[in-house]
């Protein structure tokens, strides 16, 4: 292992045992960026074999994992691969964004309980009901934030407007959107992602939705599919039918945090 | 030398993938169950882990580390970030009275990983105190400082063990030759 400095080890070994705040990852990266040194897992590797060896120490009991688990695990598996050979498109700095996003491992990670079907539309977009219950989050609530979507870069996308409505303590969220492009389900649908810095940065699959004919304005509800706090970016791609575990962009609409 | 599992997964060799799953599921979930209390939070986080792990197969690289150990840093990984997620205290009772399973699968697997050999062997020359330090860090989950309050030691020396002893265990894991025989 290199020769580092103290600090910057010190953040290593407590990242690897107890997790990091979002101001300490932010300064473990500022450091290694000054001098000049790439992040290493050195010390994640050596924390996870030490739990081992001290696992096989204190070993008193045995619970295998549940056999329905692993069937989940292996379908999983086979949606991922399916996922993974069928999505061609490339990925494209989000330049509209705030924050280091890492687009490639991240969403598959995140997204594992989105996993549920592989054709889906589990958001309902457009309903008058939506847009009250969009409307008393905003009048009710404390802690309610409105982020507007950021000018689209993409001519197809240039006219959309309107914002994204999100309280964290209830988990709950609307997006309101004004020109937005009418998909076909058949071909292609939407789906959101939220940036969660909590989480390391990975997007979190925010549901897919369509955008149905003769509707300008819908109002669409986030159904966020892990918890996130305090998230900091929204922002919609473009996926094949029933969304996908690994998206590749381009991030087509975006609400950044200010 | 055989190909490791993710070294084939990463490959594209697709009955790696259920072999894989037969062989760390045990261990997966034996530290999600750790790390986690609720068993529904625990499949969802073994769910997480395995699709990581897909998409992380290919930087697996046997020369820095067991299969096994790369396998239980990602899992670590994530176990750490959705416990911190949950705001749930890490542990802080001592480790005589914590109860601790391990599926018979994950105990196969530890044992038969070189890197965790290596590493017990290379635990045992520390110093008890130190010793004890990086099992309530690795092991428990413990914070630091929840360490320096338990033991007495002062957070500095904590620190100083676990920077320490953490670049010791380190400088033996993944040493050429050595396969998990989960993988062999």
């Amino acid at each position: 292992m290199k020769d580092m400095h103290p600090d910057i080890l010190e953040l290593l070994v407590l990242r690897a045992t107890e997790g990091l705040s979002s101001e300490q990852r932010e300064q473990l990266e500022e450091m290694l960026r000054e001098d000049g040194l790439e992040d290493t897992e050195e010390m994640d590797l050596a924390a996870a074999a030490a739990a081992n060896a001290f696992a096989l120490k204190h070993v008193r009991d045995s619970e295998d994992a549940p056999d329905n688990l692993k069937s989940r695990l292996r379908e999983d598996a086979e949606r991922f691969f399916a996922d993974k050979d069928d999505n061609v498109v490339e990925l494209r700095s989000p330049q509209a964004t705030r924050g280091r996003w890492n687009w490639g491992w991240a969403t598959a990670a995140a997204l594992a309980v989105a996993l549920i079907a592989t054709n889906r539309m589990d958001i309902d977009s457009g309903t008058v009901d939506h847009a009250s219950a969009r409307q008393q989050l905003i009048a009710a609530t404390e802690g309610t934030r409105i982020i507007p979507w950021a000018a689209p870069e993409s001519a197809e996308f240039a006219g959309v407007t309107g914002d994204v409505v999100w309280n964290d303590e209830r988990q709950e969220g609307y997006m309101l959107l004004t020109g937005m492009p009418v998909n076909d389900p058949t071909r292609a649908q939407y789906q959101l992602w939220l940036v969660d810095p909590d989480r390391d940065s990975n997007p979190v699959d925010g549901g897919v939705f369509d955008i149905p004919p003769g509707e300008e304005t819908v109002v669409v509800p986030i159904n966020a599919k892990l918890a996130v706090s305090n998230p900091t970016v929204f922002a919609i791609t473009r996926e094949k039918p029933g969304g996908v575990v690994v998206s590749r962009g381009p991030l087509l609409v975006v609400a950044a945090a200010s | 030398m055989t190909a490791s599992i993710l070294e084939r997964i990463a490959t594209g060799d697709r009955a790696a993938v259920s072999e894989c799953i037969d062989a760390y599921s045990g261990l997966v979930w034996s530290l999600s169950r750790r790390f986690l209390a609720n068993s529904a939070d625990a499949e969802d986080a073994v769910q997480e882990i395995f699709l990581e792990l897909w998409e992380n197969a290919a930087r697996f690289d046997k020369s820095v580390a067991s299969e096994t150990t790369f396998i239980s840093m990602i899992a670590r990984r994530r176990l750490i970030d959705r416990r911190r997620r949950l705001n749930r205290e890490p542990a802080s009772r001592p480790l005589d009275e914590v109860e601790h399973s391990l599926s018979e699968d994950a105990q196969r697997v530890l044992e038969a990983s070189a890197d965790v050999q290596r590493v017990v062997d290379v635990i045992k020359t520390m110093k008890p105190e130190q010793q004890e330090v990086i099992s309530m860090a690795s092991w428990l989950g413990m914070s630091h400082g929840a360490i320096a309050a338990q033991t007495g030691i002062p957070l500095g020396t904590v620190k100083s063990y676990m920077s320490r002893g953490l670049t010791r265990i380190r400088e033996i894991l993944g040493e050429p030759g050595l396969v998990d025989k989960a993988s062999s």
